[in-house]
């Protein structure tokens, strides 16, 4: 009996102490509840909307300024400069960065290994198609040149964002081939790869970092789906930082928890009439469609009320009702005076629409005027299911004939692709994207299906914007294309969204980071610990 | 006996084989992984390039036997999200959790479902009768992703003592094996009480309690024993519906097993992950009741002759 | 043989209906009072009594608490987050759901029994066939199907009633099956056959009306699965679609402000709750009047 019982005491004394250490032992671990990626897989270039799990312990060349999100010199590349035409890049690079798991220093040998590895067949990376076509060359240990058939005037952009060209070891795929990368990938970030099982991905501290020391020994994220799942992680200790859709953020703040944002939006967020594939000739033009004739898709603007919806879906700020759709500032052929024009062409007025649908004849004129909506959930804008919900209720307000549809982004990229998207539905562009990219993916035959808007006035004034390398002639045709764009009322912009996230205050003090690269949030190792 | 079995065996190969067919149809008609994986703005000649390297340019047929060769030799081809992996690689990585979890929903069915049925037969007509009956159907009503969101919110946020989600120790898997398991608690109450109606009945028992048999040991030790065989069909049904469930609570509780990979795989279009998840549950149960089947034939000659 | 048993005796339609109302002492009144005000009344009549429109909500007063709860009678049950009153979406919502238990327990019920009756009266190569079907059916998790069908062609009132009839059919047809095997044995089936029935008359006058109190136990009991499955169906985002007022969808929409915004996924889900059990004790209720033998379902 008393045997039982001594080895009951020890037993006891055993889990306290283990409880005790192992608390300790955690104390240093930063926990993070996220959204699941689109893909759990270690290569970066094949997979896709996986940037916020792999963005601490990869990196682009370039880096971006915690508050400005202007490309600095403190990444992997110090500077760099291009010839007149934008065709040929050379990037001097840092010296004495080291990959993780001792797989040694960086050199531009890395950097043509990982350019091949980002423009192989098996890459799907959303920049891949733009990458291409280079050739890349390692002019000595530390510089490194990229040379274009054509002006490449972005490229930087294809260096420094999310979705862009990562790099990876090339001696340890000398070696252990992509079964190491598998298994181990060693990057350059802030920190290395430890493990990944199905749900998690787990990192600790690099600290053999180049840059701003990480705070925490190590980082595990989570992959969550559920909301409410994830505010409960959060509320009962379990996650020291969720990204909580923004109708829980009240509630996560009324329990005591804290929130971060970036610097800057994120997310240019806008709805778009597709279907409008009318260059002359074109088959495929949906001129039956109601929103072909100009005064229906401004009927359909006036008829939205932005700042209701606005109040609505950003309870806790951070957005800003977007103007013009594919313009910001900072890039080319910023106009400013759009924003002041917008209220007077876009804003709320129901009289307006009236008039502009009786004007239009809608519905007698139509054959079909029924105005098919699409609800396509976005990752990482969980906000979406409940914005097209609105609209439906103010166009059906309005008197228009709506039917809103469920269908995910790989039904209506088909559909794209197959030049037969003739629906209205949600899209989303983040981070704001240089102004010739932007307008090649949305507003060019060749650049893709995602916008449908086509015609010969747009390709033609395009063509001369690509073209030209003058650097004030550019502006001036791009100002003019946005204008064109927002007179003809080519789309429904919505809004421009800044990152937020949760964090537990007794954990995180601060997070600072800009918004332009990842989904919205990274920069894992500005994330500042409590105490 | 072994007639029936090699019968058995063989039908339910030829199931497994119209399976494939249905898998492979059923992950074919929903798209293309080109799409799914592929953003928005890219253009045709992107699109083009990813179905000609995941082989999809083929003829449907082609690719059917293909699929099918490769099945017959246990390849169930490589994953198109997940690179770098197999398909069978990823479900197997994810079976034994959907497993653990739902071994043990029927675990906790059973401990509920059990002790609410004998005493109802006991207590029979009487409150008790009725009120286990409504604890147990409640279990049928509910939403389980509702129940699971309760669950989470009482136990984990409020009360603080359980954790809210993921996989890890027994504390783990609770809450989602109470979400996940109550449904089936009616049924099997219903079976265990009907059973031990009918056992109660019976001569054995009248016998044991001429005896003198004290009343507990009656009803728990004698009378249970016997009428414990009868749900026993339950469980082959059971085994169909806890995968059904696995996919609404391992998303509810983030819990990493292949009901979650199923869905995963369905957005992202991943042919071969559907094919392998559909192949495997269909075939975890088909083999479940080969086992019943054959057990109870085992105990009940009369079907080996049907 | 002289025995005549009710289990080998021929019951009409009519018969079966009259040994019904000689147990209607022992009618289950609750759940049938909650039937009717909650699911019935409802949704015959959400057009008119509803006090406000389940689709156009007023967005100024959104999120409103129910009327304890610090609301006003304006709305009774609170609003949710666009500003509809939640009492109004759950009375339009009972035809929601009224309607998909409906037509998918009759689509899957339709089929199951004919093809059931078809095994089990003709038994060989057909019985053959449709019984491997069933299994192969009740193997494919229906799910899967659910989502595939929503991830091709999108979610609609029609792909649920596809996945519903899919998972009933089966059950169906397994089901009246065993019971046309054991009532085509019965005396009085072998009398319609020598006196020269075609297997049609036999079937639809003889052993369908044997089979009738399966069939519509089975229904009874289905139905709130069915509404469960709608349920579970919205939460996956393959149900029926927005802006529709299904109570599923209004829980499953509603389930991320479980806390701050409690009441709506709460009355959706109590009204699903309380249907539910409701049918459940109506359906065990008929399963021991009409038909004792269906212990195991």
């Amino acid at each position: 009996m008393l045997y039982v019982i001594k080895r009951s005491m020890v037993a006891i004394l055993a889990s306290i102490l283990f409880v005790f250490f192992s608390a300790n032992a955690f104390a240093e671990r930063l926990t993070v509840a996220v959204s699941k990626p689109g893909t759990e897989t270690n290569r970066f270039w094949a997979g896709s909307t996986m940037w916020h799990v792999m963005d601490p312990a990869l990196e682009g060349l370039v880096h971006h300024d915690v508050e400005t999100g202007e490309v600095t010199g403190d990444g992997l590349a110090t500077s760099w400069e291009s010839d007149d035409d934008f065709k040929v890049w050379t990037f001097k690079l840092r010296e004495g960065v080291q990959f993780h798991h001792g797989w040694g220093e960086m050199t531009a040998e890395d950097i043509v290994h990982s350019y091949k590895l980002h423009t192989g067949e098996d890459a799907i990376i959303p920049t891949v198609d733009q990458l291409r076509g280079a050739n890349a060359e390692a002019v000595d240990k530390y510089t490194v040149r990229f040379t274009y058939p054509e002006p490449i005037k972005d490229l930087l952009f294809l260096h420094g964002g999310r979705s862009v060209m990562k790099v990876y070891s090339k001696k340890q795929f000398d070696a252990e081939g992509l079964d190491g990368y598998d298994t181990k990938f060693a990057g350059t970030g802030p920190f290395e790869f430890v493990s990944r099982s199905p749900g998690e991905i787990q990192y600790k501290r690099f600290d053999d970092y180049y840059g701003q020391q990480a705070d925490f020994d190590e980082l595990q994220m989570r992959f969550v789906d559920e909301a409410a799942t994830k505010l409960a992680m959060l509320l009962s200790g379990e996650a020291a930082i969720a990204d909580l859709p923004r109708e829980l953020m009240a509630e996560a703040i009324g329990q005591g928890m804290k929130m971060v944002q970036s610097s800057l939006a994120t997310i240019q967020n806008d709805v778009v009439f597709n279907g409008l594939y009318c260059e002359s000739g074109d088959e495929a033009c949906g001129d039956h469609l109601p929103w072909h004739d100009q005064r229906i898709r401004k009927a359909i603007n006036h008829s939205i009320n932005r700042e209701e919806m606005r109040e609505v879906l950003f309870p806790q700020g951070g957005a800003d009702i977007l103007p013009r759709y594919a313009m910001a500032e900072g890039h080319e052929g910023f106009d400013p005076t759009i924003a002041e024009r917008f209220e007077a062409e876009y804003g709320f007025d129901p009289e307006k629409a009236q008039s502009l649908m009786a004007e239009a004849g809608y519905p007698d004129a139509f054959e079909d005027p029924t105005i098919l909506l699409i609800n396509k959930p976005e990752s990482g804008l969980p906000e979406v299911p409940v914005m097209m919900e609105l609209i439906h209720a103010y166009l059906s307000a309005a008197g228009f004939q709506v039917e809103l549809r469920e269908m995910d982004h790989a039904t209506v990229g088909s559909m794209g692709r197959g030049r037969e998207a003739y629906l209205i539905h949600p899209s989303k562009n983040a981070p704001p994207r240089p102004t010739q990219v932007a307008f090649r993916a949305f507003y060019s035959n060749p650049g893709g299906p995602y916008q449908g808007w086509e015609n010969d006035w747009t390709t033609g004034k395009i063509k001369a914007f690509n073209a030209s390398t003058d650097a004030s002639e550019r502006d001036a045709i791009a100002k003019e294309i946005f204008n064109y764009l927002f007179e003809q009322h080519v789309d429904i912009p919505m809004f421009a969204i800044r990152a937020q996230l949760a964090v537990n205050p007794e954990i995180v003090e601060s997070w600072q980071f800009p918004g332009v690269t990842s989904s919205g949030y990274g920069h894992w190792n500005y994330v500042k610990a409590a105490n | 006996m072994q007639r029936y079995l090699l019968r058995r065996v063989l039908q339910s190969i030829l199931a497994m084989l119209a399976i494939s067919v249905i898998a492979f149809g059923l992950s074919h008609l929903s798209g293309s992984p080109v799409d799914a994986m592929l953003p928005m703005d890219a253009g045709p000649e992107e699109a083009a390039r990813l179905t000609k390297l995941w082989g999809l340019d083929k003829p449907v047929y082609e690719q059917y036997f293909i699929f099918l060769g490769n099945a017959l030799q246990g390849n169930l081809g490589d994953s198109i999200k997940w690179q770098g992996q197999t398909a069978m690689g990823l479900v197997l990585e994810r079976l034994p959790a959907t497993l653990q979890l739902g071994g043990f929903a029927i675990l906790v069915s059973t401990i509920i479902a059990i002790p609410i049925g004998v005493l109802a037969a006991v207590y029979k007509d009487t409150p008790f009768d009725a009120f286990g009956k409504i604890i147990a159907l409640l279990g049928q009503a509910m939403p389980n992703f509702w129940l699971g969101i309760v669950l989470i919110w009482i136990f984990a946020v409020t009360l603080q003592w359980l954790p809210t989600s993921g996989r890890g120790g027994l504390s783990h898997m609770i809450l989602p094996a109470i979400a996940m398991g109550w449904f089936q608690v009616a049924a099997l109450m219903r079976l265990t009480r009907s059973a031990m109606l009918e056992v109660l009945d019976s001569e054995y028992v009248k016998l044991a309690r001429i005896k003198g048999v004290p009343e507990w040991r009656v009803v728990w030790v004698h009378a249970l024993r016997n009428a414990a065989i009868i749900p026993l069909t339950y469980f082959g049904l059971i085994a169909g519906s806890i995968f059904t469930g696995s996919v609404v609570i391992e998303t509810v509780f983030a819990w990493p097993g292949t009901g979650l990979l199923a869905i995963d795989a369905i957005r992202g279009r991943d042919f071969p992950v559907v094919q392998a998840v559909v192949l495997t549950f269909a075939g975890v149960f088909i083999l479940v009741n080969l086992l019943v089947d054959t057990l109870y034939a085992y105990l009940d000659p009369r079907i080996r002759y049907k | 043989m002289t025995d005549i048993s009710p289990r080998t005796s021929e019951h009409t339609f009519g018969q079966k209906m009259f040994d019904l109302s000689r147990s209607l002492r022992s009618l289950p009144i609750v759940p049938i009072f909650i039937l009717v005000f909650l699911l019935i009344l409802p949704a015959v009549t959400a057009d008119l009594i509803a006090p406000h429109d389940p689709i156009r909500g007023r967005i100024p007063d959104r999120l409103a608490p129910p009327v304890f709860f610090g609301g006003s009678w304006e709305y009774p049950l609170g609003t949710d987050r666009l500003g509809r009153d939640v009492l109004s979406r759950i009375m339009h919502g009972a035809k929601v759901s009224l309607s998909v238990s409906i037509v998918g327990i009759i689509f899957g019920g339709v089929l199951g029994t004919v093809l059931g009756l078809v095994a089990g009266y003709f038994r060989g190569w057909a019985d053959a066939i449709i019984m491997r079907l069933v299994d192969i059916t009740m193997a494919l998790p229906s799910i899967l199907l659910a989502l595939v069908l929503a991830v091709s062609v999108g979610p609609s009132f029609q792909t649920v009633i596809i996945v519903v009839t899919f998972v009933l059919w089966a059950l169906y047809a397994r089901q009246v099956r065993g019971e046309v095997l054991s009532i085509r044995e019965r005396d009085f089936v072998a009398r319609a056959r020598v006196s020269g029935a075609s297997h049609l008359r036999i079937i639809f006058r003889h052993i369908l009306p044997n089979a009738a109190n399966t069939i519509i136990v089975l229904a009874t009991l289905q139905v709130g699965s069915v509404i469960l499955l709608e349920a579970g169906l919205s939460f996956l985002g393959v149900g029926i679609p927005k802006p529709t007022p299904a109570w599923g969808l209004m829980v499953a929409d509603g389930r991320q402000l479980i806390v701050s915004a409690w009441w709506i996924a709460f009355f959706p889900g109590l009204a699903i709750t309380l249907t539910v059990l409701a049918l459940n004790l109506l359906g065990d209720w008929m399963r021991d009047k009409l038909d004792p033998k269906m212990k195991d379902l």
